[in-house]
Protein backbone atom coordinates (compact mmCIF):
# COMPACT_ATOMS: atom_id res chain seq x y z
CA UNK A 1 0.00 0.00 0.00
CA UNK A 2 1.21 3.50 -0.70
CA UNK A 3 1.05 7.17 0.13
CA UNK A 4 -0.94 8.92 -2.61
CA UNK A 5 -1.34 12.65 -3.27
CA UNK A 6 -4.73 13.88 -4.54
CA UNK A 7 -4.58 17.30 -6.23
CA UNK A 8 -8.07 18.65 -6.99
CA UNK A 9 -9.90 21.88 -6.16
CA UNK A 10 -13.20 20.12 -5.42
CA UNK A 11 -13.62 19.30 -1.72
CA UNK A 12 -16.22 16.62 -2.32
CA UNK A 13 -14.22 14.99 -5.09
CA UNK A 14 -11.12 14.76 -2.87
CA UNK A 15 -13.19 13.29 -0.05
CA UNK A 16 -14.89 10.78 -2.33
CA UNK A 17 -11.57 9.71 -3.85
CA UNK A 18 -9.93 9.53 -0.43
CA UNK A 19 -12.66 7.12 0.75
CA UNK A 20 -12.16 4.91 -2.31
CA UNK A 21 -8.39 4.78 -1.86
CA UNK A 22 -8.49 4.28 1.91
CA UNK A 23 -10.71 1.23 1.42
CA UNK A 24 -7.70 -0.22 -0.41
CA UNK A 25 -5.47 0.69 2.57
CA UNK A 26 -3.65 3.60 0.90
CA UNK A 27 -2.62 6.66 2.87
CA UNK A 28 -3.87 9.94 1.42
CA UNK A 29 -2.37 13.42 1.29
CA UNK A 30 -4.43 16.25 -0.24
CA UNK A 31 -3.80 19.50 -2.09
CA UNK A 32 -6.40 21.83 -3.62
CA UNK A 33 -4.33 23.22 -6.51
CA UNK A 34 -1.11 22.58 -8.43
CA UNK A 35 0.93 25.03 -6.41
CA UNK A 36 -0.03 23.40 -3.12
CA UNK A 37 0.53 19.99 -4.78
CA UNK A 38 4.12 20.89 -5.66
CA UNK A 39 4.85 22.14 -2.16
CA UNK A 40 3.40 18.95 -0.69
CA UNK A 41 5.48 16.76 -3.00
CA UNK A 42 8.68 18.61 -2.11
CA UNK A 43 8.05 18.22 1.60
CA UNK A 44 6.90 14.59 1.56
CA UNK A 45 9.29 12.11 -0.03
CA UNK A 46 7.00 9.15 0.71
CA UNK A 47 4.43 10.03 -1.97
CA UNK A 48 4.42 7.25 -4.59
CA UNK A 49 1.64 8.42 -6.95
CA UNK A 50 -0.09 11.72 -7.77
CA UNK A 51 -3.75 11.80 -8.86
CA UNK A 52 -4.28 15.19 -10.41
CA UNK A 53 -7.04 17.31 -11.98
CA UNK A 54 -6.31 19.60 -14.94
CA UNK A 55 -8.38 22.75 -14.37
CA UNK A 56 -7.63 24.30 -11.00
CA UNK A 57 -7.10 27.83 -9.68
CA UNK A 58 -3.58 29.10 -8.81
CA UNK A 59 -1.82 26.41 -10.85
CA UNK A 60 -3.39 23.89 -13.24
CA UNK A 61 -2.47 20.22 -13.31
CA UNK A 62 -0.39 20.26 -16.50
CA UNK A 63 1.69 23.20 -15.26
CA UNK A 64 2.24 21.25 -12.06
CA UNK A 65 3.51 18.27 -14.12
CA UNK A 66 5.88 20.58 -16.02
CA UNK A 67 7.25 22.00 -12.76
CA UNK A 68 7.62 18.47 -11.36
CA UNK A 69 9.62 17.44 -14.43
CA UNK A 70 11.93 20.42 -13.92
CA UNK A 71 12.57 19.45 -10.31
CA UNK A 72 14.81 16.39 -10.10
CA UNK A 73 13.78 15.24 -6.60
CA UNK A 74 10.08 14.91 -7.53
CA UNK A 75 10.27 14.48 -11.32
CA UNK A 76 9.97 10.70 -11.27
CA UNK A 77 6.76 10.42 -9.19
CA UNK A 78 4.09 8.95 -11.54
CA UNK A 79 1.14 11.22 -12.31
CA UNK A 80 -2.38 10.05 -13.20
CA UNK A 81 -4.64 12.75 -14.64
CA UNK A 82 -8.21 12.50 -13.38
CA UNK A 83 -10.22 15.15 -15.20
CA UNK A 84 -13.22 16.09 -17.33
CA UNK A 85 -10.84 17.14 -20.12
CA UNK A 86 -10.78 14.66 -22.97
CA UNK A 87 -9.30 16.54 -25.93
CA UNK A 88 -6.39 14.99 -27.82
CA UNK A 89 -4.54 18.29 -27.48
CA UNK A 90 -4.63 18.09 -23.68
CA UNK A 91 -3.75 14.40 -23.63
CA UNK A 92 -0.78 14.99 -25.93
CA UNK A 93 0.48 17.72 -23.61
CA UNK A 94 0.11 15.34 -20.68
CA UNK A 95 1.95 12.57 -22.50
CA UNK A 96 4.83 14.94 -23.32
CA UNK A 97 5.04 15.88 -19.65
CA UNK A 98 5.31 12.26 -18.56
CA UNK A 99 1.74 11.61 -17.35
CA UNK A 100 1.36 7.82 -17.11
CA UNK A 101 -2.38 7.56 -17.72
CA UNK A 102 -5.52 9.62 -18.26
CA UNK A 103 -8.92 8.97 -16.67
CA UNK A 104 -12.09 10.88 -17.48
CA UNK A 105 -14.28 11.84 -14.51
CA UNK A 106 -16.39 10.49 -12.92
CA UNK A 107 -14.00 7.65 -12.12
CA UNK A 108 -14.76 3.96 -11.75
CA UNK A 109 -13.40 2.77 -8.38
CA UNK A 110 -12.45 -0.73 -9.52
CA UNK A 111 -10.62 0.47 -12.64
CA UNK A 112 -8.85 3.22 -10.74
CA UNK A 113 -7.60 0.86 -8.03
CA UNK A 114 -6.39 -1.59 -10.69
CA UNK A 115 -4.47 1.21 -12.41
CA UNK A 116 -2.86 2.23 -9.11
CA UNK A 117 -1.85 -1.37 -8.42
CA UNK A 118 -0.27 -1.59 -11.86
CA UNK A 119 1.69 1.65 -11.39
CA UNK A 120 2.89 0.58 -7.95
CA UNK A 121 4.08 -2.79 -9.28
CA UNK A 122 6.04 -1.01 -12.02
CA UNK A 123 7.74 1.34 -9.60
CA UNK A 124 8.33 -1.16 -6.77
CA UNK A 125 11.88 -0.93 -5.46
CA UNK B 1 -32.89 30.42 -50.25
CA UNK B 2 -30.62 33.46 -50.13
CA UNK B 3 -27.17 33.14 -48.54
CA UNK B 4 -28.24 35.34 -45.65
CA UNK B 5 -31.34 33.24 -44.91
CA UNK B 6 -29.40 30.02 -45.30
CA UNK B 7 -26.77 31.25 -42.88
CA UNK B 8 -29.37 32.24 -40.30
CA UNK B 9 -30.94 28.80 -40.59
CA UNK B 10 -27.54 27.17 -39.99
CA UNK B 11 -26.94 29.32 -36.93
CA UNK B 12 -30.35 28.30 -35.60
CA UNK B 13 -29.48 24.64 -36.26
CA UNK B 14 -26.19 25.12 -34.41
CA UNK B 15 -28.05 26.56 -31.40
CA UNK B 16 -30.41 23.58 -31.39
CA UNK B 17 -27.49 21.10 -31.56
CA UNK B 18 -25.69 22.89 -28.73
CA UNK B 19 -28.80 23.05 -26.57
CA UNK B 20 -29.44 19.33 -27.09
CA UNK B 21 -25.89 18.48 -25.98
CA UNK B 22 -26.11 20.65 -22.85
CA UNK B 23 -29.41 19.03 -21.82
CA UNK B 24 -28.19 15.52 -22.58
CA UNK B 25 -24.96 16.04 -20.64
CA UNK B 26 -26.83 17.59 -17.67
CA UNK B 27 -28.88 14.41 -17.33
CA UNK B 28 -26.20 11.82 -18.09
CA UNK B 29 -23.58 13.32 -15.76
CA UNK B 30 -26.05 13.50 -12.87
CA UNK B 31 -26.92 9.85 -13.43
CA UNK B 32 -23.25 8.82 -13.63
CA UNK B 33 -22.06 10.90 -10.71
CA UNK B 34 -24.90 10.41 -8.23
CA UNK B 35 -26.18 7.03 -9.39
CA UNK B 36 -29.73 8.45 -9.58
CA UNK B 37 -31.85 6.80 -12.21
CA UNK B 38 -35.19 7.71 -13.80
CA UNK B 39 -34.52 11.43 -13.83
CA UNK B 40 -37.26 13.59 -15.34
CA UNK B 41 -36.52 16.63 -17.48
CA UNK B 42 -39.17 19.30 -17.61
CA UNK B 43 -38.83 22.58 -19.52
CA UNK B 44 -39.71 25.72 -17.62
CA UNK B 45 -40.96 29.00 -19.11
CA UNK B 46 -38.38 31.68 -19.96
CA UNK B 47 -39.87 33.97 -17.30
CA UNK B 48 -39.59 31.29 -14.61
CA UNK B 49 -39.64 32.79 -11.14
CA UNK B 50 -36.31 32.19 -9.41
CA UNK B 51 -37.15 34.34 -6.41
CA UNK B 52 -36.72 31.57 -3.88
CA UNK B 53 -33.90 31.03 -1.47
CA UNK B 54 -31.44 29.08 -3.54
CA UNK B 55 -27.88 28.92 -4.77
CA UNK B 56 -26.38 29.18 -8.22
CA UNK B 57 -23.33 27.50 -9.66
CA UNK B 58 -22.12 29.13 -12.88
CA UNK B 59 -19.69 28.19 -15.60
CA UNK B 60 -18.75 29.70 -18.96
CA UNK B 61 -17.51 27.79 -21.99
CA UNK B 62 -16.05 29.74 -24.89
CA UNK B 63 -14.74 28.78 -28.29
CA UNK B 64 -14.29 31.02 -31.32
CA UNK B 65 -17.58 32.78 -32.05
CA UNK B 66 -19.54 30.76 -29.48
CA UNK B 67 -20.14 31.50 -25.83
CA UNK B 68 -22.19 29.28 -23.55
CA UNK B 69 -23.19 30.13 -20.01
CA UNK B 70 -24.56 27.32 -17.87
CA UNK B 71 -26.12 27.72 -14.44
CA UNK B 72 -27.33 25.19 -11.96
CA UNK B 73 -29.89 26.55 -9.50
CA UNK B 74 -30.15 24.45 -6.38
CA UNK B 75 -31.26 24.36 -2.78
CA UNK B 76 -28.96 23.17 0.02
CA UNK B 77 -31.46 20.36 0.66
CA UNK B 78 -31.14 18.99 -2.88
CA UNK B 79 -27.34 19.38 -2.74
CA UNK B 80 -27.21 17.49 0.57
CA UNK B 81 -29.30 14.65 -0.81
CA UNK B 82 -26.97 14.29 -3.82
CA UNK B 83 -23.75 14.64 -1.80
CA UNK B 84 -24.99 11.99 0.65
CA UNK B 85 -25.48 9.56 -2.24
CA UNK B 86 -21.92 10.13 -3.48
CA UNK B 87 -20.22 9.94 -0.07
CA UNK B 88 -22.39 7.21 1.39
CA UNK B 89 -22.91 9.30 4.54
CA UNK B 90 -24.32 12.68 5.53
CA UNK B 91 -21.74 15.40 4.65
CA UNK B 92 -20.23 17.20 7.63
CA UNK B 93 -20.86 20.70 6.28
CA UNK B 94 -23.16 22.59 3.93
CA UNK B 95 -20.08 23.68 1.95
CA UNK B 96 -19.35 20.05 1.18
CA UNK B 97 -22.93 19.65 -0.09
CA UNK B 98 -22.53 22.69 -2.33
CA UNK B 99 -19.21 21.29 -3.51
CA UNK B 100 -21.17 18.42 -5.08
CA UNK B 101 -22.98 20.90 -7.35
CA UNK B 102 -19.66 22.56 -8.25
CA UNK B 103 -18.20 19.24 -9.32
CA UNK B 104 -21.40 18.31 -11.15
CA UNK B 105 -21.28 21.59 -13.13
CA UNK B 106 -17.64 20.86 -13.86
CA UNK B 107 -18.69 17.49 -15.32
CA UNK B 108 -21.44 19.12 -17.41
CA UNK B 109 -19.13 21.89 -18.67
CA UNK B 110 -16.45 19.30 -19.42
CA UNK B 111 -18.93 17.23 -21.42
CA UNK B 112 -19.98 20.25 -23.51
CA UNK B 113 -16.35 21.23 -24.03
CA UNK B 114 -15.52 17.69 -25.17
CA UNK B 115 -18.35 17.84 -27.74
CA UNK B 116 -16.74 20.97 -29.20
CA UNK B 117 -13.27 19.46 -29.08
CA UNK B 118 -14.47 16.36 -30.88
CA UNK B 119 -16.33 18.32 -33.60
CA UNK B 120 -13.45 20.71 -34.14
CA UNK B 121 -10.66 18.13 -34.23
CA UNK B 122 -12.55 16.05 -36.82
CA UNK B 123 -13.11 18.85 -39.30
CA UNK B 124 -11.07 21.94 -38.57
CA UNK B 125 -7.43 22.82 -38.08
CA UNK B 126 -6.24 25.75 -35.99
CA UNK B 127 -9.69 27.04 -35.08
CA UNK B 128 -8.47 28.45 -31.79
CA UNK B 129 -8.66 27.65 -28.14
CA UNK B 130 -11.53 26.19 -26.20
CA UNK B 131 -11.74 27.76 -22.79
CA UNK B 132 -13.87 27.32 -19.73
CA UNK B 133 -14.08 28.89 -16.31
CA UNK B 134 -13.89 27.01 -13.05
CA UNK B 135 -17.45 26.70 -11.64
CA UNK B 136 -18.30 29.35 -9.07
CA UNK B 137 -21.06 29.14 -6.51
CA UNK B 138 -22.97 32.06 -5.06
CA UNK B 139 -26.14 32.63 -3.06
CA UNK B 140 -29.05 34.04 -4.99
CA UNK B 141 -32.57 35.23 -4.31
CA UNK B 142 -33.72 36.86 -7.50
CA UNK B 143 -30.69 36.94 -9.79
CA UNK B 144 -31.40 33.60 -11.34
CA UNK B 145 -31.90 34.37 -14.99
CA UNK B 146 -28.93 33.83 -17.29
CA UNK B 147 -27.07 37.05 -18.15
CA UNK B 148 -26.85 37.41 -21.90
CA UNK B 149 -27.70 39.51 -24.91
CA UNK B 150 -31.29 39.79 -25.98
CA UNK B 151 -30.42 37.66 -29.00
CA UNK B 152 -29.12 34.77 -26.87
CA UNK B 153 -30.86 31.44 -27.05
CA UNK B 154 -32.00 30.76 -23.49
CA UNK B 155 -33.44 27.60 -22.06
CA UNK B 156 -34.48 26.61 -18.56
CA UNK B 157 -35.18 23.07 -17.47
CA UNK B 158 -35.73 21.19 -14.29
CA UNK B 159 -34.24 17.82 -13.45
CA UNK B 160 -36.44 15.96 -10.99
CA UNK B 161 -36.08 12.81 -8.97
CA UNK B 162 -38.10 11.47 -6.07
CA UNK B 163 -38.70 14.31 -3.65
CA UNK B 164 -36.17 16.83 -5.01
CA UNK B 165 -35.05 18.75 -8.07
CA UNK B 166 -32.45 21.12 -9.46
CA UNK B 167 -32.94 23.69 -12.19
CA UNK B 168 -30.56 24.26 -15.06
CA UNK B 169 -30.43 27.27 -17.33
CA UNK B 170 -28.26 28.02 -20.31
CA UNK B 171 -27.64 30.93 -22.63
CA UNK B 172 -25.94 30.46 -25.99
CA UNK B 173 -24.46 33.47 -27.78
CA UNK B 174 -23.30 33.17 -31.37
CA UNK B 175 -21.17 35.76 -33.16
CA UNK B 176 -22.07 35.37 -36.82
CA UNK B 177 -18.95 37.11 -38.18
CA UNK B 178 -16.49 35.24 -35.98
CA UNK B 179 -18.18 31.92 -36.68
CA UNK B 180 -18.04 32.54 -40.40
CA UNK B 181 -14.31 33.31 -40.35
CA UNK B 182 -13.30 30.69 -37.76
CA UNK B 183 -15.04 27.73 -39.35
CA UNK B 184 -14.19 28.67 -42.92
CA UNK B 185 -17.84 28.83 -43.95
CA UNK B 186 -18.30 25.15 -43.11
CA UNK B 187 -20.86 25.46 -40.38
CA UNK B 188 -22.56 22.24 -41.57
CA UNK B 189 -19.54 20.25 -40.45
CA UNK B 190 -19.50 21.86 -37.02
CA UNK B 191 -23.24 21.17 -36.60
CA UNK B 192 -22.78 17.58 -37.78
CA UNK B 193 -19.83 17.06 -35.42
CA UNK B 194 -21.74 18.40 -32.40
CA UNK B 195 -24.97 16.57 -33.30
CA UNK B 196 -23.21 13.23 -33.70
CA UNK B 197 -21.16 13.55 -30.50
CA UNK B 198 -21.63 10.62 -28.16
CA UNK B 199 -21.04 11.31 -24.49
CA UNK B 200 -17.74 9.73 -23.53
CA UNK B 201 -17.44 6.68 -21.32
CA UNK B 202 -16.01 7.93 -18.08
CA UNK B 203 -13.72 5.96 -15.82
CA UNK B 204 -11.78 4.19 -18.58
CA UNK B 205 -8.01 4.25 -18.10
CA UNK B 206 -6.02 5.41 -21.12
CA UNK B 207 -2.36 4.43 -20.75
CA UNK B 208 0.41 6.49 -22.37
Amino acid sequence: MAEILIVDDSDIFRLQLKKTLEEDKHTIVEANNGFHGLETLKSNKNIRIVLCDVNMPEMDGLTMCKKMKETSEIGTVPVVMLTTEASQEMKSKGKELGVVCWIIKPYNGVKLLEAIKKILSRTAT
Amino acid sequence: MTDKKENLKKLADLEVALQRIIEEVSISQLTKYSGLKDLDLEYLPADHDFSNDHWICMMLIVCPGISISIRCHFSSKAARQLATRVLGSNPSSVELCHSFIGEYCNLVGGGVKNAFASAISSHFANVGHLESTIPTKSPSFDLGNPPSNSSSKKQIWQIKWTGEQIVFSSAIDLDEKKISSSYQGQLDKLIEGISSFKILDSGEVEWF
